[in-house]
């Protein structure tokens, strides 16, 4: 028995260090290019664009169910973007809130003929608003389907090339989809997906749907999410675009070449983590058609989104994520470590099993061996204590470091006591947010077995004043 | 949609082509050619096969590229032919055609505005159209050209391209819209009839594009032609059936042009609002015929006596109304009061009855500044008028407070530089007659809350279209329904090349826009324009 | 393994975090600070300028950035302001002067730095205010390039800008140079230089596809109408890549000197060709085609089918056709498109 723990101690330790090795490999690789691009200037490298008449129309997508705190804040910065040619389409999939009449209401709306084409099956449209302030925004109304179905749907009815997705809940700079079109437009389409990067608003002064003044939230919960998003886009999505492995463009803000999409299939209605399941439908696509076209994420363009402030919501939403994760690595299991699939099945697919989706499983191991050790001799004290210190390298000195390294490439935090409260908190990670994470993450796993998908029921209180 | 729907659209778009061509007496021969040839096609297409052969073998009979006028009388067995392919589902059609044939327009006096400065060609042109009795003026230069296009409400423009002070296709470009209300052809002439300049003047909305030299004769059967049917859509469209006198929609037309024109060129008019007293008592009295046998009377007078650059309208009910151009409130008082007196002398006798006279009341009200106010202190007068015992004339009198000496100058915008760029250009603007007061706004939400209107100022605002917090379109919105319209202009100041937006600006209630980037003393200009209409 | 190691490990990484944090921390201070005065300066400063800029002779400005701590910086962002909202800057004496007299030393220094960004950003403005002198220098610069990257394409942009016609013929020298950029080029270019070029790049002997079809698609979206007949031309080509860009180009001219020119790619092989020939039908309202759209709405893909259904709205009689086609095309995907087309008719008119 003791020396089943001694070697599972040591596998776990072994796997700590790996994996820590491979964050910090992974962060090297993209370190080059952010810092490239720290000083550039934004508006000048954008402004080209703006008056291109071959810059690509984009209509832009916002599913919602049940918004109706937030979606015409949502949709008021969609107005305020700067970008030549763009539509809005806001998907009501069945909310039983006033999620429609707040759009009706706030926007003039009337309802309109319009003939849909189905590139992809959805549930009932019901009827179709069009603002009679803003032509180009649109509202769907529409049987509930679930969020990928609510896509799908907008999908059908958009009219430009490209789309972009964006959660009802969220806001998006005034810059951030140009630059996020920036690489296909520079690519000449070889790039079909980019997927920007998400920060979250709480404890930022957000009025009326501008980003004000960035600060930092009282609630501990929502730091560590904070530092727990730097850590996944600086670490993670940052090295493996530039690999062209990403494999997640998150479901808060993409960019997505409208064809290609629909060539996919679409969202898949079946898995809670449709976002990412599409990315890699389309990476499997690229790659069967041994296409050079890219999917690619870039740093720069931000999108704010409400995260949860309560441990019961985050919790359901972790489990979500993991049996996202889960769904979407079984769907496409024939791509594991199959060289057909290139970096994509012999890396990526890899990476995101063993270091996203088990490392849960090992994580937990390790808390188990530890606490096990220190009071049940389980194993040997200085073996539980070796444990210890990697868990704590690996939980807290790890995050740490992603505090570090986005203050070294893009500090948008303004203020010293923002980089310092950070900093600390993210010390503390190993010792009690990361096994709550461990916990969750190990109940998303046993998720996948139960029940079937649906919408995040998250508590909006709304991020606009 | 039931399946045979379209041959009823069909059946429909021939009558409209039919009756069009009925309303005029001749019809060019390559026309009759295109609608067969079209009409070929179509009928093809959706299987009218019948249908498409008639059209094919009546082809023959027309050349495509002839310009002779054929009469309509002589088409009719070719057209009642055409519609018998759809009488079996459009029964009415028939009869439509028949109905029209048998309607035949007044005909009216219509003279030619021609605004050439070759000033030889513009009286050769005179004379061959005065001999088969069209009258014409001349204009020899651009402003004379928009001063009589205004004033003497001409029923046809013909303008040459190359102007001494003006482009010709500026010209057309500013009496487009008026012009299109009133049906009105406009004709270009030139010398240089390249491909570019007629598709300019088609695109600008000039109805046709002659080159010189002129072909006269076909040039007088053209005239003639167009007139006819002017004339023929605007009796349709812009005169009371009952009375012919100008309907309400004339009005409001000839209202905004001449108002338009008097801010241009501070030329006054004169707005006469005459309502006949006790009416209702007529109608009462002696029956709806008797009521409808006055107005007639009345308007028939008016219409003689008018001068003939004056417009006549029936405002409504019994209320009618004249706009009197280049006339003062003391010349309308003599115009009124010779009608006066010609209308007491007439009387009325109805049958079973005594005959009995009418007598009318009128507000007279001359252009100052807006349309609002000089409609309502007509109104004002003439209320006036019946209180103070009817059957009078009073005249609306300004008050001190009808001058506003202030225009305050409102900057919306989040960048700093612009708002300094720009008031930094309005502080070298000291005009005579009134003071300007620059305000600054760095976003839509802060001007909003703020309280910056007071009723009795004028303002000119410059929004900034794209701010965050509150999107200009939205801060227009506001200004648009919480305040008056008539004291604050509104400009934006727009980065989107994107033309939908604005359009969008211009239906939410704009004045005007201004294109970022744009020149700063431009902007200077644009705003002494816009509110030079709150200062005359 | 020794626990003490483990110790030793973390000990040292936290204490290198720890230095890091004070490093990043001071540095945080010290740019926040800067970034302070450099606002402070801006804004009071921007008064001065505008009076500057609308009269010259009121030399406040002139005298105050020179006492400036950050005058280059802060003069950059006014002059960058200046030029992005007002037109005809690009000609304005003031700014050439202004750029000339306190940026010129600056921006040759910053050509040659290390970061990327900062030669990125120099070459930006350089293009923004239009600084003539700094033409010898860039074009040292382009001489001895190697690579078309990202700092190589903005410097044939900045100097197109500057009317180098050059330019064209160093992008020539990378095969794969973009389209994309040559329209860059041209765009930039002064009238006459441009149009020299683009007859240059139409003409036989130019072997270089992707000028060529950058030369054919900026005559459309600049409406040069007067290369109407070279692009006629390209019709006939052999190649279908330049021949669907004549055609999208005679597309946005909005116009064709003869329709029977459009004839044969109705019947392409190529679904662009026949796309871009049943749009240019309905924008230009040819009714001879009107039977040949009714059955390319019945073609095999989508998009033919899309925009034959379009030219057909483009006609007046577009809502009789599409509803006979809606009810009697042999082909089911021809009626739906019809029935589409139709609806939307009906639903502009509301």
């Amino acid at each position: 028995m003791h020396t089943f723990f001694l070697i599972l101690s040591y596998v776990v330790i072994a796997y700590m260090l790996f994996s820590s090795l491979s964050y910090l490999g992974l962060f090297f690789l993209a370190f080059g290019k952010v810092k490239r691009e720290d000083k550039l200037d934004r508006r000048e490298s954008t402004e080209d664009f703006l008056r291109n008449q071959n810059t690509y129309p984009v209509s832009i997508l916002v599913p919602a169910y049940n918004e109706e705190v937030g979606v015409v804040s949502t949709v008021r910065s969609l107005l305020a973007l700067e970008y030549p040619e763009k539509e809005v389409i806001v998907i009501d999939d069945g909310s039983k809130d006033k999620t429609s009449e707040c759009m009706i209401k706030e926007f003039n709306m009337t309802q309109i003929p319009f003939a849909v084409r189905t590139h992809i099956q959805t549930a009932q449209i019901n009827s179709i608003y069009q603002s009679s302030i803003f032509p180009y925004i649109r509202l769907i109304k529409k049987a509930n389907g679930g969020k990928a179905d609510a896509l799908n749907a907008g999908i059908n009815l958009s009219s430009y090339p490209y789309f972009c997705a964006i959660d009802g809940d969220s806001i998006l700079e005034n810059d951030g989809l140009l630059k996020t079109m920036k690489p296909i437009i520079e690519s000449d389409g070889q790039i079909i997906v980019t997927g920007g990067s998400v920060r979250i608003a709480n404890g930022s002064t957000i009025s009326r749907s501008k980003v004000e003044v960035i600060g930092l939230p009282k609630n501990p919960i929502v730091l560590m999410q904070i530092i727990e998003y730097f850590r996944a886009f600086l670490i993670g999505r940052l090295a493996l675009s530039h690999l062209n492995i990403l494999l997640i463009v998150s479901g808060a803000f993409g960019v997505f070449n409208k064809e290609r999409v629909i060539q996919a299939g679409g969202y898949n209605k079946n898995t809670v983590g449709e976002d990412m399941e599409l990315v890699v439908r389309l990476h499997r696509l690229l790659r069967e058609e041994k296409s050079k076209q890219r999917i690619e994420y870039i740093p720069d363009p931000v999108c704010w989104t409400e995260a949860p402030e309560s441990l019961e919501v985050l919790r359901s939403q972790r489990i979500r994520w993991q049996r996202g994760l889960f769904e979407t690595l079984w769907s496409h299991r024939k791509m594991m470590l199959n060289p057909k699939y290139g970096a994509i099945g012999l890396f990526s697919m890899p990476y995101f099993l063993f270091v996203e989706l088990l490392g849960a499983v090992f994580e937990f191991l390790g808390y188990f061996i530890i606490f096990g050790g220190f009071f049940f001799s389980l194993v040997d004290p200085n073996i539980a204590g070796v444990l210890f210190l990697v868990t704590i390298f690996y939980g807290s000195l790890i995050s740490a470091l992603a505090v570090l390294l986005e203050e070294l490439t893009l500090h948008k935090y303004p203020k010293v006591s923002h980089l310092m409260r950070l900093y600390f908190w993210a010390l503390t990670e190993a010792f009690w947010y990361r096994p709550l994470m461990v916990i969750w993450r190990i109940q998303g796993i046993f998720a996948v077995f139960q029940k079937k998908a649906h919408w995040g029921d998250m508590k909006r209180k709304g991020i606009s004043s | 949609m039931s399946p045979i729907n379209y041959k009823a659209l069909l059946a429909t778009r021939i009558e409209q082509d039919f009756s069009k061509w009925l309303g005029q007496q001749h019809v060019q021969e390559r026309e009759v050619y295109r609608f067969l040839h079209t009409m070929k096609g179509t009928a093809g297409t959706i299987g009218l096969m019948e249908l498409s052969e008639f059209c094919g073998t009546q082809l023959e009979f027309f050349a495509e590229d002839s310009t002779a006028l054929l009469p309509v009388d002589s088409l009719k067995t070719f057209m009642s032919t055409l519609t018998a392919f759809f009488t079996l589902e459009n029964p009415h059609l028939k009869s439509a055609v028949e109905e029209s044939t048998n309607e035949g327009y007044p005909a009216k006096e219509s003279f030619v505005l021609i605004i050439d400065a070759d000033a030889e060609f513009a009286s050769s042109i005179k004379e061959a159209l005065e001999d088969q009795a069209i009258p014409v003026v001349i204009a020899l230069n651009g402003k004379k050209g928009m001063e009589f296009f205004y004033t003497l409400q001409p029923q046809m423009v013909i303008l040459d391209l190359h102007l001494p002070d003006v482009d010709g296709f500026k010209l057309v470009t500013r009496i487009y819209e008026a012009a299109k209300s009133r049906y009105l052809p406009i004709a270009m002439i030139s010398a240089d009839d390249r491909i570019e300049n007629r598709i300019r003047a088609m695109e600008l909305g000039a109805t046709d594009f002659l080159s010189k030299p002129l072909d006269m004769q076909f040039f007088v059967p053209y005239i003639s032609n167009r007139l006819r049917n002017q004339e023929a859509i605007s009796q349709g469209t812009l005169y009371d059936e009952l009375t012919g006198a100008g309907n309400r929609k004339y009005f409001n037309n000839v209202f905004s042009q001449m108002t338009a024109l008097s801010e241009r060129t501070r030329i006054p008019f004169t707005l006469v609002l005459l309502d006949l007293d006790h009416f209702k008592k007529v109608n009462d009295n002696y029956g709806h015929p008797a009521g409808d046998e006055v107005l007639q009377t009345f308007s028939q007078l008016l219409l003689e006596m008018k001068r003939k650059s004056d417009y006549f309208f029936r405002y409504g009910g019994e209320e009618f109304a004249l706009i009197l151009p280049d006339t003062n409130a003391q010349t309308a008082i003599g115009l009124v009061d010779q009608i006066r007196s010609a209308f007491a002398e007439t009387t009325f006798s109805i049958a079973a009855f005594d005959p009995f006279q009418v007598k009318f009341s009128a507000g007279i009200s001359e252009y100052r500044m807006k349309q609002d106010t000089l409609v309502s202190t007509a109104d004002q007068a003439l209320y006036q008028a019946k209180k103070n015992g009817r059957n009078q004339t009073i005249v609306y009198e300004l008050t001190d407070s009808d001058l506003r000496r202030q225009l305050t100058i409102i900057i919306i915008d989040d960048d700093s530089l612009v708002r300094s760029l720009v008031s930094k250009q309005f502080s070298s603007w000291k005009p005579d007659d009134f003071d300007i007061y620059l305000v600054e706004y760095a976003d839509g939400a802060s001007f909003v809350e703020s309280s910056w209107y007071k009723p009795d100022e004028n303002y000119m605002i410059l929004l900034d279209g794209v701010m965050p917090k509150m999107d200009g379109l939205e801060v227009l919105h506001h200004v648009r329904s919480n305040y008056p319209h008539e004291n604050i202009v509104i400009s934006m100041l727009t980065s989107r090349n994107n033309e939908s937006d604005i359009v969008l600006a211009l239906k939410s209630g704009a004045d005007d826009y201004i294109v970022k980037p744009f020149y700063a003393q431009e902007i200077v200009a644009r705003v002494q324009r816009l509110t030079m209409r709150m200062f005359n | 393994m020794n626990i003490y190691a483990f110790w030793i490990l973390n000990a040292i990484l936290f204490l290198g975090q720890l230095i890091l944090l004070l490093f990043l921390a001071w540095r945080k201070q010290k740019l926040t600070a800067k970034e302070r005065t450099i606002t402070e300066q801006y804004d009071a400063l921007t008064d001065v300028f505008s009076s500057y800029m609308m009269d010259p002779s009121d030399e406040r400005f002139i005298q105050e950035i020179h006492s400036a701590s950050h005058k280059g910086v802060v003069l950059e962002r006014l002059l960058n302001g200046y030029v992005s909202v007002t037109k005809g800057s690009v000609t304005s004496p003031l700014v050439a002067k202004l750029s000339e007299d306190f940026l010129t030393a600056r921006y040759a220094k910053q050509l040659m730095r290390k970061s990327w960004a900062i030669r990125m950003n120099t070459l930006y403005f350089i293009e923004d205010f239009h600084m003539q002198s700094l033409t010898p220098l860039l074009k040292e610069k382009l001489r001895k390039t190697v690579r078309l990257d990202q700092e190589t394409q903005q410097l044939i942009r900045t100097l197109a800008s500057l009317n180098e016609p050059i330019t064209i013929s160093v992008l020539a020298q990378y095969p794969d140079a973009p389209v994309r950029l040559y329209i860059d080029v041209f765009k930039r270019l002064e009238e006459h230089s441009s149009l020299e070029e683009l007859n240059a790049a139409l003409s036989e002997e130019t072997n270089n596809k992707a000028l060529k079809h950058a030369a054919i698609s900026y005559i459309g979206m600049a409406g040069l109408i007067a290369f109407l007949p070279r692009i006629e031309k390209e019709l006939q080509t052999q190649d279908v890549e330049i021949r669907i860009q004549a055609l999208k180009s005679i597309f946005h001219l909005q116009y064709i000197s003869d329709p029977i020119l459009l004839t044969p790619f109705f019947q392409s092989l190529s679904w662009q060709e026949r796309m871009f020939a049943s749009q240019i039908a309905g924008r230009l309202q040819l009714s001879r085609f009107k039977e040949v759209l009714s059955e390319l709405l019945g073609d095999s893909v989508w998009w033919v089918r899309y925009s034959s259904a379009e030219a057909l709205t483009q006609f007046s009689d577009g809502d009789i056709l599409l509803t006979h086609l809606s009810a009697y095309h042999p082909d089911r995907f021809a009626r739906d498109m019809a029935t589409q087309w139709k609806s939307s008719l009906l639903g502009s008119e509301k």
